[in-house]
Protein backbone atom coordinates (compact mmCIF):
# COMPACT_ATOMS: atom_id res chain seq x y z
CA UNK A 1 0.00 0.00 0.00
CA UNK A 2 2.37 2.75 1.19
CA UNK A 3 5.06 1.25 -1.84
CA UNK A 4 1.74 1.92 -4.09
CA UNK A 5 1.42 5.07 -2.65
CA UNK A 6 5.18 6.14 -3.29
CA UNK A 7 5.42 4.96 -6.54
CA UNK A 8 2.17 7.02 -7.24
CA UNK A 9 3.63 9.94 -6.27
CA UNK A 10 6.80 9.37 -7.79
CA UNK A 11 5.12 9.20 -11.14
CA UNK A 12 3.30 12.58 -10.44
CA UNK A 13 6.56 13.66 -9.91
CA UNK A 14 7.91 13.06 -12.59
CA UNK A 15 5.01 14.05 -15.09
CA UNK A 16 4.75 17.46 -13.43
CA UNK A 17 8.33 17.82 -13.80
CA UNK A 18 8.46 16.81 -17.58
CA UNK A 19 5.49 19.22 -18.30
CA UNK A 20 7.26 21.64 -16.57
CA UNK A 21 10.94 21.02 -18.84
CA UNK A 22 8.34 21.67 -21.75
CA UNK A 23 8.76 25.39 -22.42
CA UNK A 24 12.35 24.68 -22.58
CA UNK A 25 12.81 21.87 -24.36
CA UNK A 26 10.23 23.78 -27.01
CA UNK A 27 10.10 27.24 -26.54
CA UNK A 28 8.12 28.05 -29.39
CA UNK A 29 5.13 25.82 -28.56
CA UNK A 30 4.50 27.24 -25.39
CA UNK A 31 1.67 28.73 -25.92
CA UNK A 32 0.23 25.40 -27.17
CA UNK A 33 1.32 23.73 -24.16
CA UNK A 34 -0.46 26.48 -22.12
CA UNK A 35 -3.77 26.09 -24.18
CA UNK A 36 -4.00 22.24 -23.86
CA UNK A 37 -3.57 22.94 -19.51
CA UNK A 38 -6.62 24.97 -20.35
CA UNK A 39 -8.86 22.78 -22.29
CA UNK A 40 -7.50 19.49 -20.08
CA UNK A 41 -9.24 21.46 -17.17
CA UNK A 42 -12.00 21.51 -18.42
CA UNK A 43 -11.85 18.36 -19.93
CA UNK A 44 -11.23 17.31 -16.29
CA UNK A 45 -14.50 19.29 -15.25
CA UNK A 46 -16.38 17.42 -17.92
CA UNK A 47 -15.09 13.77 -16.98
CA UNK A 48 -15.71 14.47 -12.98
CA UNK A 49 -19.63 14.80 -13.93
CA UNK A 50 -19.16 11.35 -16.15
CA UNK A 51 -18.40 9.39 -12.81
CA UNK A 52 -21.42 9.95 -11.89
CA UNK A 53 -22.90 9.03 -15.19
CA UNK A 54 -23.41 12.66 -16.39
CA UNK A 55 -22.92 14.19 -19.68
CA UNK A 56 -23.06 17.74 -19.75
CA UNK A 57 -22.93 19.44 -23.22
CA UNK A 58 -22.65 22.64 -21.89
CA UNK A 59 -19.36 23.51 -20.28
CA UNK A 60 -18.59 25.91 -22.87
CA UNK A 61 -20.80 28.85 -20.55
CA UNK A 62 -18.29 28.08 -17.43
CA UNK A 63 -15.15 28.34 -19.49
CA UNK A 64 -16.40 31.42 -21.40
CA UNK A 65 -17.40 33.09 -17.89
CA UNK A 66 -13.78 32.78 -17.01
CA UNK A 67 -12.65 33.86 -20.11
CA UNK A 68 -14.72 36.70 -20.45
CA UNK A 69 -14.24 37.46 -15.81
CA UNK A 70 -10.75 38.05 -17.05
CA UNK A 71 -11.33 40.52 -19.82
CA UNK A 72 -13.82 42.27 -17.96
CA UNK A 73 -11.67 42.73 -14.50
CA UNK A 74 -8.24 43.50 -16.30
CA UNK A 75 -8.91 46.65 -17.69
CA UNK A 76 -9.98 47.88 -13.60
CA UNK A 77 -7.27 45.28 -11.67
CA UNK A 78 -4.58 44.94 -14.37
CA UNK A 79 -2.01 44.59 -11.59
CA UNK A 80 -2.87 41.34 -10.84
CA UNK A 81 -2.61 40.64 -14.42
CA UNK A 82 -2.05 36.95 -14.91
CA UNK A 83 -3.59 36.09 -10.79
CA UNK A 84 -6.77 37.25 -12.62
CA UNK A 85 -7.35 33.57 -13.71
CA UNK A 86 -8.37 32.59 -10.10
CA UNK A 87 -11.53 35.11 -10.81
CA UNK A 88 -11.82 33.41 -14.05
CA UNK A 89 -12.13 29.97 -12.11
CA UNK A 90 -14.23 31.82 -9.36
CA UNK A 91 -16.78 32.90 -11.93
CA UNK A 92 -17.43 29.52 -13.51
CA UNK A 93 -17.50 27.85 -10.07
CA UNK A 94 -20.35 30.56 -8.99
CA UNK A 95 -22.19 30.22 -12.37
CA UNK A 96 -22.23 26.39 -12.11
CA UNK A 97 -23.62 27.12 -8.80
CA UNK A 98 -26.18 29.23 -10.06
CA UNK A 99 -26.99 27.32 -12.70
CA UNK A 100 -26.63 23.85 -11.43
CA UNK A 101 -29.66 24.41 -8.77
CA UNK A 102 -31.59 24.06 -11.08
CA UNK A 103 -29.82 21.57 -13.49
CA UNK A 104 -28.61 19.03 -11.08
CA UNK A 105 -32.40 17.67 -10.74
CA UNK A 106 -32.05 15.98 -13.89
CA UNK A 107 -30.71 13.02 -14.90
CA UNK A 108 -29.29 11.03 -18.71
CA UNK A 109 -30.74 12.99 -21.81
CA UNK A 110 -32.23 15.84 -20.01
CA UNK A 111 -28.97 16.90 -17.65
CA UNK A 112 -27.40 16.61 -21.13
CA UNK A 113 -29.83 19.01 -23.31
CA UNK A 114 -30.17 21.13 -20.09
CA UNK A 115 -26.64 22.21 -20.29
CA UNK A 116 -26.56 22.64 -23.89
CA UNK A 117 -29.79 24.87 -23.65
CA UNK A 118 -28.38 27.10 -20.93
CA UNK A 119 -25.08 27.38 -22.70
CA UNK A 120 -26.45 28.60 -25.88
CA UNK A 121 -29.06 31.14 -23.90
CA UNK A 122 -26.09 32.63 -22.30
CA UNK A 123 -24.47 32.64 -26.45
CA UNK A 124 -27.38 34.49 -27.54
CA UNK A 125 -27.69 36.88 -24.61
CA UNK A 126 -23.88 37.70 -25.22
CA UNK A 127 -24.15 38.21 -28.86
CA UNK A 128 -26.64 40.52 -28.11
CA UNK A 129 -25.17 42.71 -25.15
CA UNK A 130 -22.84 44.68 -27.04
CA UNK A 131 -22.12 47.41 -24.72
CA UNK A 132 -20.48 44.78 -22.43
CA UNK A 133 -19.25 41.83 -23.80
CA UNK A 134 -18.72 43.28 -27.74
CA UNK A 135 -20.60 40.77 -29.12
CA UNK A 136 -19.74 38.53 -32.21
CA UNK A 137 -16.17 40.82 -32.01
CA UNK A 138 -15.57 39.89 -28.59
CA UNK A 139 -13.26 41.88 -26.46
CA UNK A 140 -9.62 42.48 -25.85
CA UNK A 141 -7.92 41.01 -22.83
CA UNK A 142 -5.23 43.16 -21.35
CA UNK A 143 -3.81 40.88 -18.93
CA UNK A 144 0.22 41.83 -19.48
CA UNK A 145 1.88 41.24 -16.61
CA UNK A 146 1.77 39.92 -12.82
CA UNK A 147 1.93 41.45 -10.07
CA UNK A 148 2.85 44.86 -11.47
CA UNK A 149 5.41 43.32 -13.30
CA UNK A 150 4.84 44.31 -16.97
CA UNK A 151 6.46 41.22 -19.10
CA UNK A 152 7.52 40.98 -22.75
CA UNK A 153 5.32 38.61 -24.97
CA UNK A 154 7.85 35.95 -24.71
CA UNK A 155 8.08 36.00 -20.40
CA UNK A 156 4.43 36.89 -20.61
CA UNK A 157 3.90 33.43 -22.34
CA UNK A 158 6.68 31.48 -20.45
CA UNK A 159 4.71 32.63 -16.54
CA UNK A 160 1.22 32.51 -17.82
CA UNK A 161 2.11 28.20 -18.77
CA UNK A 162 3.67 28.43 -15.02
CA UNK A 163 0.82 29.61 -13.46
CA UNK A 164 -1.64 27.21 -15.76
CA UNK A 165 0.51 24.56 -14.50
CA UNK A 166 0.66 25.34 -11.25
CA UNK A 167 -2.77 25.94 -11.13
CA UNK A 168 -3.74 22.80 -13.01
CA UNK A 169 -1.67 21.02 -10.15
CA UNK A 170 -3.09 22.56 -6.90
CA UNK A 171 -6.54 22.03 -9.00
CA UNK A 172 -5.69 18.67 -9.77
CA UNK A 173 -4.42 17.73 -6.22
CA UNK A 174 -7.56 19.15 -4.75
CA UNK A 175 -9.94 17.38 -7.11
CA UNK A 176 -8.07 13.74 -6.26
CA UNK A 177 -8.84 14.37 -2.49
CA UNK A 178 -11.99 15.67 -3.13
CA UNK A 179 -12.75 12.17 -5.55
CA UNK A 180 -11.34 10.03 -2.18
CA UNK A 181 -13.70 11.76 0.02
CA UNK A 182 -17.36 10.51 1.22
CA UNK A 183 -18.97 12.95 -1.17
CA UNK A 184 -16.46 11.84 -4.30
CA UNK A 185 -17.58 8.30 -3.32
CA UNK A 186 -21.14 9.01 -3.08
CA UNK A 187 -20.96 10.72 -7.04
CA UNK A 188 -19.75 7.58 -8.47
CA UNK A 189 -22.56 6.03 -6.57
CA UNK A 190 -25.59 8.28 -7.57
CA UNK A 191 -25.52 6.41 -11.27
CA UNK A 192 -25.88 2.96 -9.26
CA UNK A 193 -28.50 3.14 -6.78
CA UNK A 194 -30.05 7.19 -5.90
CA UNK A 195 -32.57 5.45 -3.59
CA UNK A 196 -29.40 4.22 -1.38
CA UNK A 197 -28.04 7.29 -0.87
CA UNK A 198 -31.34 9.38 0.19
CA UNK A 199 -32.06 6.30 2.49
CA UNK A 200 -28.51 7.29 4.19
CA UNK A 201 -29.92 10.62 4.84
CA UNK A 202 -27.71 12.09 2.14
CA UNK A 203 -28.89 14.23 -0.77
CA UNK A 204 -28.51 12.83 -4.19
CA UNK A 205 -28.99 16.47 -5.60
CA UNK A 206 -26.35 18.28 -3.15
CA UNK A 207 -23.74 15.86 -4.41
CA UNK A 208 -24.29 16.51 -7.62
CA UNK A 209 -24.38 20.25 -7.34
CA UNK A 210 -21.32 19.75 -5.34
CA UNK A 211 -19.42 18.30 -8.00
CA UNK A 212 -20.83 20.39 -10.62
CA UNK A 213 -19.81 23.30 -8.92
CA UNK A 214 -16.73 22.28 -8.83
CA UNK A 215 -16.52 20.80 -12.53
CA UNK A 216 -17.96 24.89 -12.80
CA UNK A 217 -14.75 26.16 -11.49
CA UNK A 218 -12.04 23.94 -13.62
CA UNK A 219 -13.92 25.29 -16.47
CA UNK A 220 -13.48 28.90 -15.42
CA UNK A 221 -9.86 28.30 -14.62
CA UNK A 222 -9.68 26.60 -18.39
CA UNK A 223 -11.34 29.69 -19.91
CA UNK A 224 -9.34 32.26 -18.30
CA UNK A 225 -5.93 31.11 -18.83
CA UNK A 226 -7.22 30.31 -22.68
CA UNK A 227 -8.30 34.20 -22.63
CA UNK A 228 -5.18 35.28 -21.23
CA UNK A 229 -2.94 33.46 -23.60
CA UNK A 230 -4.85 34.51 -26.77
CA UNK A 231 -5.07 38.06 -25.31
CA UNK A 232 -9.12 37.88 -26.38
CA UNK A 233 -11.98 36.15 -26.07
CA UNK A 234 -15.02 35.79 -28.70
CA UNK A 235 -18.38 34.25 -27.97
CA UNK A 236 -17.40 31.08 -29.52
CA UNK A 237 -15.62 30.39 -26.26
CA UNK A 238 -19.79 29.84 -25.12
CA UNK A 239 -20.70 28.23 -28.43
CA UNK A 240 -21.80 24.41 -28.36
CA UNK A 241 -19.09 22.96 -30.27
CA UNK A 242 -16.55 23.99 -27.63
CA UNK A 243 -18.16 22.11 -25.37
CA UNK A 244 -18.27 19.38 -27.74
CA UNK A 245 -14.21 19.68 -27.90
CA UNK A 246 -14.29 19.24 -23.43
CA UNK A 247 -16.76 15.81 -24.32
CA UNK A 248 -14.44 14.72 -26.48
CA UNK A 249 -11.31 15.13 -24.57
CA UNK A 250 -12.91 13.93 -21.20
CA UNK A 251 -13.88 10.49 -23.55
CA UNK A 252 -10.14 10.49 -25.00
CA UNK A 253 -8.78 11.01 -21.43
CA UNK A 254 -11.46 8.74 -19.18
CA UNK A 255 -11.67 9.37 -15.56
CA UNK A 256 -9.91 10.81 -13.18
CA UNK A 257 -7.21 13.86 -12.81
CA UNK A 258 -4.64 13.11 -15.28
CA UNK A 259 -6.58 11.69 -18.32
CA UNK A 260 -8.31 14.71 -19.81
CA UNK A 261 -4.86 16.07 -20.04
CA UNK A 262 -3.39 13.30 -21.72
CA UNK A 263 -7.03 13.85 -24.20
CA UNK A 264 -6.01 17.60 -24.58
CA UNK A 265 -2.45 16.71 -25.17
CA UNK A 266 -3.72 14.26 -28.14
CA UNK A 267 -6.59 16.36 -28.91
CA UNK A 268 -4.35 19.42 -29.47
CA UNK A 269 -1.58 17.37 -31.50
CA UNK A 270 -3.93 15.89 -33.84
CA UNK A 271 -5.46 19.32 -34.11
CA UNK A 272 -1.89 20.31 -34.93
CA UNK A 273 -1.16 17.65 -37.46
CA UNK A 274 -4.35 17.26 -39.50
CA UNK A 275 -3.92 21.20 -39.68
CA UNK A 276 -1.09 20.66 -41.52
CA UNK A 277 -1.84 17.41 -43.37
CA UNK A 278 -5.36 17.27 -44.05
CA UNK A 279 -6.64 21.19 -43.79
CA UNK A 280 -9.85 21.24 -44.01
CA UNK A 281 -11.03 17.67 -42.85
CA UNK A 282 -9.18 16.79 -39.79
CA UNK A 283 -12.35 15.82 -38.59
CA UNK A 284 -12.23 12.87 -40.15
CA UNK A 285 -8.69 12.06 -38.28
CA UNK A 286 -10.68 12.90 -34.96
CA UNK A 287 -13.70 10.69 -35.35
CA UNK A 288 -11.30 7.83 -36.67
CA UNK A 289 -9.12 8.09 -33.24
CA UNK A 290 -12.82 8.68 -31.42
CA UNK A 291 -14.00 5.13 -32.40
CA UNK A 292 -10.70 3.80 -32.29
CA UNK A 293 -10.45 4.41 -28.19
CA UNK A 294 -14.27 3.45 -28.19
CA UNK A 295 -13.50 0.22 -29.15
CA UNK A 296 -10.69 -0.67 -28.15
CA UNK A 297 -10.43 1.62 -24.84
CA UNK A 298 -13.25 2.71 -23.46
CA UNK A 299 -11.77 4.09 -20.37
CA UNK A 300 -9.61 6.32 -22.50
CA UNK A 301 -5.94 7.05 -21.11
CA UNK A 302 -6.92 6.47 -17.59
CA UNK A 303 -8.69 3.19 -18.19
CA UNK A 304 -5.77 2.29 -20.28
CA UNK A 305 -3.03 3.18 -17.34
CA UNK A 306 -5.30 1.48 -15.05
CA UNK A 307 -5.27 -1.54 -17.16
CA UNK A 308 -1.60 -1.99 -17.31
CA UNK A 309 -1.44 -1.77 -13.14
CA UNK A 310 -1.71 -5.46 -12.04
CA UNK A 311 -5.40 -5.93 -12.06
CA UNK A 312 -6.88 -6.00 -8.67
CA UNK A 313 -10.79 -6.99 -7.96
CA UNK A 314 -10.68 -3.75 -5.85
CA UNK A 315 -13.71 -1.66 -6.49
CA UNK A 316 -14.09 1.37 -9.09
CA UNK A 317 -12.53 3.71 -6.86
CA UNK A 318 -8.50 3.03 -6.34
CA UNK B 1 -43.81 -1.37 28.03
CA UNK B 2 -44.11 1.85 29.42
CA UNK B 3 -42.03 3.96 27.46
CA UNK B 4 -43.29 6.51 25.13
CA UNK B 5 -43.95 5.57 21.79
CA UNK B 6 -40.72 5.65 18.99
CA UNK B 7 -43.19 5.31 16.09
CA UNK B 8 -46.92 5.94 16.01
CA UNK B 9 -49.03 5.42 13.82
CA UNK B 10 -52.70 5.94 13.23
CA UNK B 11 -55.49 5.36 10.71
CA UNK B 12 -53.24 4.83 7.76
CA UNK B 13 -54.61 4.58 3.87
CA UNK B 14 -53.02 4.48 0.85
CA UNK B 15 -54.37 2.75 -2.23
CA UNK B 16 -53.16 2.24 -5.99
CA UNK B 17 -55.62 2.57 -8.82
CA UNK B 18 -58.51 1.91 -6.64
CA UNK B 19 -57.20 -1.18 -4.73
CA UNK B 20 -56.81 0.05 -1.14
CA UNK B 21 -53.29 -1.36 -0.34
CA UNK B 22 -53.21 -0.15 3.32
CA UNK B 23 -56.18 0.10 5.12
CA UNK B 24 -56.83 2.17 8.64
CA UNK B 25 -54.12 0.70 10.42
CA UNK B 26 -52.78 1.95 13.83
CA UNK B 27 -49.98 0.49 15.67
CA UNK B 28 -47.40 2.14 18.16
CA UNK B 29 -43.40 0.71 18.77
CA UNK B 30 -42.13 1.50 21.77
CA UNK B 31 -38.86 2.83 23.31
CA UNK B 32 -36.72 -0.76 22.61
CA UNK B 33 -39.52 -2.29 21.68
CA UNK B 34 -39.10 -5.51 18.26
CA UNK B 35 -42.17 -5.65 16.59
CA UNK B 36 -42.27 -8.50 13.81
CA UNK B 37 -45.02 -8.27 11.18
CA UNK B 38 -46.37 -11.24 9.28
CA UNK B 39 -48.30 -11.94 6.36
CA UNK B 40 -48.81 -12.92 2.56
CA UNK B 41 -47.16 -11.10 -0.50
CA UNK B 42 -49.09 -8.50 -1.06
CA UNK B 43 -50.53 -8.16 2.35
CA UNK B 44 -49.56 -4.48 2.52
CA UNK B 45 -46.18 -4.92 4.45
CA UNK B 46 -43.58 -3.40 2.41
CA UNK B 47 -46.00 -0.73 1.51
CA UNK B 48 -46.21 0.23 5.14
CA UNK B 49 -42.64 0.77 5.34
CA UNK B 50 -42.35 2.40 2.31
CA UNK B 51 -45.09 4.81 4.30
CA UNK B 52 -43.14 5.07 7.50
CA UNK B 53 -39.59 6.09 5.41
CA UNK B 54 -41.19 8.78 3.20
CA UNK B 55 -41.36 7.27 0.24
CA UNK B 56 -44.62 6.71 -0.47
CA UNK B 57 -47.27 9.55 1.39
CA UNK B 58 -50.36 8.09 2.95
CA UNK B 59 -53.98 9.35 1.28
CA UNK B 60 -54.97 9.46 5.30
CA UNK B 61 -53.79 9.04 8.41
CA UNK B 62 -50.82 9.96 10.56
CA UNK B 63 -47.12 8.61 11.46
CA UNK B 64 -45.44 10.17 14.22
CA UNK B 65 -41.72 9.47 15.27
CA UNK B 66 -41.18 10.38 18.69
CA UNK B 67 -44.37 12.82 18.60
CA UNK B 68 -43.44 14.42 15.71
CA UNK B 69 -45.27 14.61 12.34
CA UNK B 70 -43.26 12.93 9.82
CA UNK B 71 -45.55 12.70 6.81
CA UNK B 72 -44.90 14.79 3.95
CA UNK B 73 -40.94 14.02 4.97
CA UNK B 74 -38.65 12.75 2.19
CA UNK B 75 -36.93 9.71 2.88
CA UNK B 76 -33.26 11.57 3.85
CA UNK B 77 -35.21 13.63 6.13
CA UNK B 78 -36.48 10.92 8.20
CA UNK B 79 -33.08 8.85 8.05
CA UNK B 80 -31.84 12.05 9.40
CA UNK B 81 -34.11 11.67 12.01
CA UNK B 82 -33.08 8.51 12.90
CA UNK B 83 -35.31 5.80 10.96
CA UNK B 84 -32.59 3.73 9.03
CA UNK B 85 -34.01 0.80 6.90
CA UNK B 86 -32.88 -2.20 5.31
CA UNK B 87 -34.52 -3.31 2.05
CA UNK B 88 -36.34 -6.73 0.57
CA UNK B 89 -33.75 -6.66 -2.14
CA UNK B 90 -30.72 -4.73 -1.34
CA UNK B 91 -29.98 -1.92 -2.56
CA UNK B 92 -25.82 -1.51 -2.96
CA UNK B 93 -23.23 -0.35 -5.29
CA UNK B 94 -22.47 -3.15 -7.57
CA UNK B 95 -18.65 -1.92 -8.60
CA UNK B 96 -17.81 -0.53 -4.58
CA UNK B 97 -16.33 -2.82 -2.28
CA UNK B 98 -18.33 -4.41 0.78
CA UNK B 99 -15.54 -2.42 3.46
CA UNK B 100 -16.73 0.87 1.44
CA UNK B 101 -20.03 0.47 1.73
CA UNK B 102 -19.54 0.75 5.27
CA UNK B 103 -17.40 3.76 5.30
CA UNK B 104 -19.59 5.83 3.11
CA UNK B 105 -22.61 4.31 5.64
CA UNK B 106 -20.49 5.61 8.62
CA UNK B 107 -19.74 8.93 7.07
CA UNK B 108 -22.92 9.97 6.01
CA UNK B 109 -24.23 9.83 9.67
CA UNK B 110 -21.30 11.60 10.85
CA UNK B 111 -20.49 15.70 10.68
CA UNK B 112 -17.90 16.52 7.98
CA UNK B 113 -19.65 14.25 5.26
CA UNK B 114 -19.68 17.59 2.96
CA UNK B 115 -15.98 17.85 3.72
CA UNK B 116 -14.02 17.89 0.06
CA UNK B 117 -10.92 16.91 1.73
CA UNK B 118 -11.71 14.46 4.44
CA UNK B 119 -10.91 11.09 3.48
CA UNK B 120 -13.84 7.91 2.96
CA UNK B 121 -11.57 5.95 5.08
CA UNK B 122 -10.97 8.13 8.14
CA UNK B 123 -9.08 6.27 10.78
CA UNK B 124 -11.49 7.62 13.03
CA UNK B 125 -14.31 5.07 11.88
CA UNK B 126 -11.57 1.92 11.56
CA UNK B 127 -12.67 0.54 14.94
CA UNK B 128 -16.37 0.74 14.21
CA UNK B 129 -16.04 -0.68 10.46
CA UNK B 130 -13.56 -3.65 11.88
CA UNK B 131 -16.48 -4.17 14.79
CA UNK B 132 -19.07 -4.23 11.35
CA UNK B 133 -17.52 -6.57 9.45
CA UNK B 134 -16.64 -8.87 12.30
CA UNK B 135 -20.43 -9.16 13.96
CA UNK B 136 -21.85 -9.83 10.31
CA UNK B 137 -18.94 -11.92 9.67
CA UNK B 138 -17.97 -10.14 6.24
CA UNK B 139 -14.14 -9.84 7.36
CA UNK B 140 -13.77 -12.01 4.97
CA UNK B 141 -15.21 -10.26 1.84
CA UNK B 142 -14.39 -6.58 2.69
CA UNK B 143 -12.23 -6.01 -0.63
CA UNK B 144 -14.80 -7.70 -2.61
CA UNK B 145 -16.60 -5.68 -5.33
CA UNK B 146 -20.52 -6.19 -3.89
CA UNK B 147 -21.37 -7.80 -7.26
CA UNK B 148 -19.02 -10.71 -6.24
CA UNK B 149 -20.66 -11.54 -2.74
CA UNK B 150 -22.92 -14.11 -2.32
CA UNK B 151 -26.65 -12.51 -2.18
CA UNK B 152 -26.87 -13.71 1.55
CA UNK B 153 -23.85 -11.20 2.19
CA UNK B 154 -25.60 -8.57 0.38
CA UNK B 155 -28.47 -8.46 2.52
CA UNK B 156 -26.08 -8.60 5.70
CA UNK B 157 -24.40 -5.50 4.50
CA UNK B 158 -27.63 -3.75 3.88
CA UNK B 159 -28.30 -4.37 7.40
CA UNK B 160 -25.00 -3.45 8.68
CA UNK B 161 -25.28 0.12 6.91
CA UNK B 162 -28.79 0.84 8.03
CA UNK B 163 -27.58 0.27 11.62
CA UNK B 164 -24.19 1.87 10.79
CA UNK B 165 -26.57 5.17 10.80
CA UNK B 166 -27.28 4.69 14.51
CA UNK B 167 -30.79 4.79 14.49
CA UNK B 168 -33.01 4.75 17.05
CA UNK B 169 -36.07 3.21 14.48
CA UNK B 170 -34.83 0.17 12.10
CA UNK B 171 -37.17 -0.82 9.58
CA UNK B 172 -36.19 -4.75 8.55
CA UNK B 173 -37.73 -5.93 5.40
CA UNK B 174 -37.05 -9.88 5.73
CA UNK B 175 -33.26 -9.40 7.07
CA UNK B 176 -32.52 -13.20 6.72
CA UNK B 177 -34.42 -14.07 3.54
CA UNK B 178 -31.19 -15.11 0.94
CA UNK B 179 -29.15 -16.43 4.33
CA UNK B 180 -29.12 -19.55 4.51
CA UNK B 181 -31.63 -21.39 7.35
CA UNK B 182 -28.46 -22.90 9.02
CA UNK B 183 -27.24 -19.42 10.11
CA UNK B 184 -30.36 -17.60 10.17
CA UNK B 185 -30.84 -18.49 14.34
CA UNK B 186 -27.99 -17.77 15.01
CA UNK B 187 -27.22 -13.91 13.01
CA UNK B 188 -31.10 -13.08 14.54
CA UNK B 189 -30.01 -13.55 17.98
CA UNK B 190 -26.81 -11.77 17.72
CA UNK B 191 -28.96 -8.81 15.59
CA UNK B 192 -31.90 -8.73 17.96
CA UNK B 193 -29.11 -8.74 20.94
CA UNK B 194 -27.29 -5.75 18.95
CA UNK B 195 -30.35 -3.74 18.77
CA UNK B 196 -31.28 -4.33 22.54
CA UNK B 197 -28.06 -3.39 23.72
CA UNK B 198 -28.28 0.02 21.79
CA UNK B 199 -32.05 0.37 22.94
CA UNK B 200 -32.71 0.32 19.45
CA UNK B 201 -36.21 -0.32 18.33
CA UNK B 202 -37.28 -2.40 15.35
CA UNK B 203 -40.42 -3.49 12.94
CA UNK B 204 -39.24 -6.34 11.14
CA UNK B 205 -40.77 -8.27 8.43
CA UNK B 206 -40.42 -11.59 8.25
CA UNK B 207 -42.18 -15.01 6.74
CA UNK B 208 -40.10 -17.60 9.13
CA UNK B 209 -42.48 -18.29 12.47
CA UNK B 210 -39.66 -19.71 14.22
CA UNK B 211 -37.90 -16.67 14.12
CA UNK B 212 -40.91 -14.31 14.91
CA UNK B 213 -41.75 -16.66 18.09
CA UNK B 214 -38.13 -16.20 19.18
CA UNK B 215 -37.45 -12.42 18.94
CA UNK B 216 -40.45 -10.23 18.41
CA UNK B 217 -42.25 -8.51 21.41
CA UNK B 218 -45.33 -8.08 19.94
CA UNK B 219 -46.27 -9.28 16.14
CA UNK B 220 -49.07 -7.85 13.89
CA UNK B 221 -50.73 -9.77 11.49
CA UNK B 222 -51.69 -9.00 8.39
CA UNK B 223 -53.91 -9.60 5.21
CA UNK B 224 -55.86 -7.63 2.48
CA UNK B 225 -53.74 -4.18 3.73
CA UNK B 226 -55.33 -4.51 7.18
CA UNK B 227 -53.66 -5.72 10.85
CA UNK B 228 -56.21 -8.15 12.31
CA UNK B 229 -54.93 -9.25 14.96
CA UNK B 230 -51.98 -7.24 17.01
CA UNK B 231 -50.36 -8.61 20.79
CA UNK B 232 -47.72 -11.39 21.85
CA UNK B 233 -46.12 -13.70 19.33
CA UNK B 234 -47.80 -17.33 21.34
CA UNK B 235 -51.16 -15.72 20.89
CA UNK B 236 -51.10 -13.99 17.72
CA UNK B 237 -49.29 -16.86 16.46
CA UNK B 238 -52.11 -19.50 18.31
CA UNK B 239 -54.79 -17.73 16.78
CA UNK B 240 -56.77 -19.55 14.59
CA UNK B 241 -57.31 -16.87 12.15
CA UNK B 242 -53.95 -16.23 12.03
CA UNK B 243 -53.02 -19.67 10.63
CA UNK B 244 -55.89 -19.63 8.41
CA UNK B 245 -54.59 -16.27 6.74
CA UNK B 246 -51.20 -16.20 6.93
CA UNK B 247 -49.59 -19.51 7.69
Amino acid sequence: MRAARAACFGSLAALLAASAALPFLSPANTFQFTIVLAVGAAGVGVALLLEAGLISFGHALFYGVGGYTVAVLAPSFGRFGILLVLAGAAAGGLIAGIAGLFIVRYRGVFFAMLNLAVSMVAYAMLLKSYAITGGSDGLPVPVHGMLGYALGAREFGFVLFYVALGGSALLGFSLNRYRQSPAGWGLRAVEDREIRIEYLGISANRLLLQAYVISGLLAGFGGAVAASAVGHVAPDAFYWTTSATFVVIAVLGGRGVIGPYLGAALYELLSIAAAQYLSNSWEILLGAVILLIIRFARGGFAGLAASWRLASPGPRQQ
Amino acid sequence: MTASPVLEVEHLDVSFGGIRAVHDVSLSVAQGEILAIIGQNGAGKSTFLNMCTGWLRPEQGEIRLAGRSIVGLKPRAITRLGVARAFQHPQLFPQASVIDHLRFALAAARPGFWNPFRPLCSPRSAREILDLLSFFALEALADLPVRAVPEGARKLLDVAMALALRPRLILLDEPTSGVSSAEKLGLMTKLIAALRARGVSAVFVEHDMDVVARFADRVAAWADGEVFRLGHPERVLADPEVKARVL
